[in-house]
């Protein structure tokens, strides 16, 4: 009887120790194919158990020590890269989504709900190596996609903000082509603690209402009111009312834009 | 008699909904051979011929709730880590309610996967070699059309290929002389 109890527990504990000491590990190449063609490398990290993810830029992605803004007596310099590494955190549970991002300068924690993803189901499948990827399509924040994904890894999970299909997303870009996931690999790994410490009380938060605000028109306000200020004494600058940023990132349209 | 009118009404307007909405829900529980609840499990329901119609993930307590559009046959598959896949078909004009699932342990983890990766741009010695397909988007009508999408080319109406500022002498397509190749139709 004690013999029975005893490896009942212990297959207990070892199930336990499994399921809380492995997470899945998938790494996705990114291929923009804007102004500036360029490759990225981001890993994914998804706790099956706890049901979060953390999807984060590869290190030897991004190496430089440079200021972000860099002021000398003649030029502005402004970094489009942070120094921190970028990522996304998501709490499904929890309903929310964290991203890691530099806004002309300055690192920004930006706080959302897991936003929700209207996805499309068609009727077609693909072969890539030996894995029948199956398609879907879905309209988000002013991009149309096409997703391949795979029954055969059953997560609700993909790069960047993309979730919510009944398999991994293999491959995934919007209809122009200018932004290009794939799948390069899916192992499990150690479920250590230190994949998700990402410090998230370093930088404020703000709002996606507020980041938009930062980056479209607070932002280019103030690197104009930097230049006037350089300029010599009485110089008058007529530029039209100032920079205009394009929104031409993965994001173009939100949702209370729509 | 106007309240008993009106009270046939509605009984029949919800009838007429029963039967020809025909939305029926499939629920029930997916659990282990320890009658552990598989949270998290991936829940799709095919068609007989394998296409997917809906989808949804198992909760903490293992339940599921899918919804049905129209009546008939439909296959039923669980996925999870650690567990054999389990297919059941189900007919939804007969089908137990609810409909519990239970999973079988497996000891295969996880197959890993490798894709050898294409990189669209690819740079050999002074050959700078584009993966055409990659920058497809299906309604190009002629090579110039595609060309154009090519990072850093343009095509200037008189016909001469740059990328950049250097006008191009040769364009391979598929390892063949591109111009030598009109020239020649």
């Amino acid at each position: 009887m004690k013999k029975l109890l005893l490896s009942v527990f212990f297959a207990f504990f070892l199930s336990n120790v499994f399921a809380q000491n492995k997470m899945v590990h998938i790494d996705y190449e990114v291929y923009y194919n804007t102004e500036m063609p360029t490759y990225k490398f981001f890993s994914l990290y998804y706790d099956n158990a706890k049901d979060k993810s953390l999807y984060i830029e590869n290190k030897e992605s991004n190496k430089s020590n440079e200021p972000n803004v860099s002021m000398e007596s003649n030029r502005i310099t402004v970094r489009l890269q942070p120094k921190n590494r970028r990522y996304i955190y998501f709490d499904y549970n929890k309903d929310f989504l964290f991203s890691f991002e530099n806004v002309w300068g300055e690192d920004f924690i930006i706080e959302q709900n897991v936003p929700i993803l209207k996805w499309k189901l068609i009727n077609e499948v693909k072969q890539l190596d030996k894995y029948t990827l199956h398609k879907a399509t879905c309209y988000f924040r002013g991009r149309n996609y096409t997703a391949w994904y795979s029954l055969d890894y059953p997560w609700k999970v993909g790069p960047w903000k993309f979730h919510g299909l009944p398999g991994v997303i293999f491959e995934i870009n919007d209809d122009e082509k200018r932004f290009n996931w794939k799948l390069k690999t899916i192992n499990l790994t150690e479920n250590n603690e230190k994949t998700w410490a990402v410090d998230l009380h370093k930088v404020s938060h703000i709002n996606l209402k507020q980041y938009v605000d930062k980056q479209y028109v607070t932002g280019p306000k103030n690197i104009d009111e930097r230049i006037s200020s350089k300029l010599p004494r009485g110089t008058n600058v007529s530029n039209n009312g100032g920079i205009k940023v394009s929104r031409n990132g993965i994001e173009t349209k939100f949702e209370w834009e729509q | 008699m106007g309240t008993i009118k009106s009270v046939v009404f509605i009984f029949f307007l919800l009838m007429s909904s029963v039967v020809f909405g025909q939305t029926t829900f499939i629920s029930g529980s997916i659990k282990d051979e320890k009658k552990n609840p598989v949270i998290s499990a991936s829940v799709v329901l095919k068609d007989t011929s394998g296409n997917v119609i809906s989808y949804t993930f198992s909760d903490e307590k293992g339940g599921y709730k899918l919804q049905v559009d129209s009546l008939g046959k439909y296959v039923i598959s669980v996925t999870s880590l650690g567990y054999d896949r389990k297919e059941i078909l189900i007919n939804t004009q007969n089908m137990p309610a609810p409909l519990d699932i239970n999973m079988q342990t497996n000891s295969v983890i996880l197959e890993e996967v490798k894709i050898k990766t294409t990189h669209p741009i690819e740079q050999k010695g002074d050959t700078i070699i584009f993966d055409a397909k990659s920058f497809a988007q299906g309604n190009e009508q002629v090579v110039e059309d595609l060309l154009k999408k090519i990072p850093g080319i343009s095509v200037r109406a008189d016909g001469v290929i740059k990328v950049g500022n250097k006008e191009v002498e040769k364009v391979m397509v598929g390892g063949d002389d591109f111009f030598d190749k009109v020239i020649g139709c």
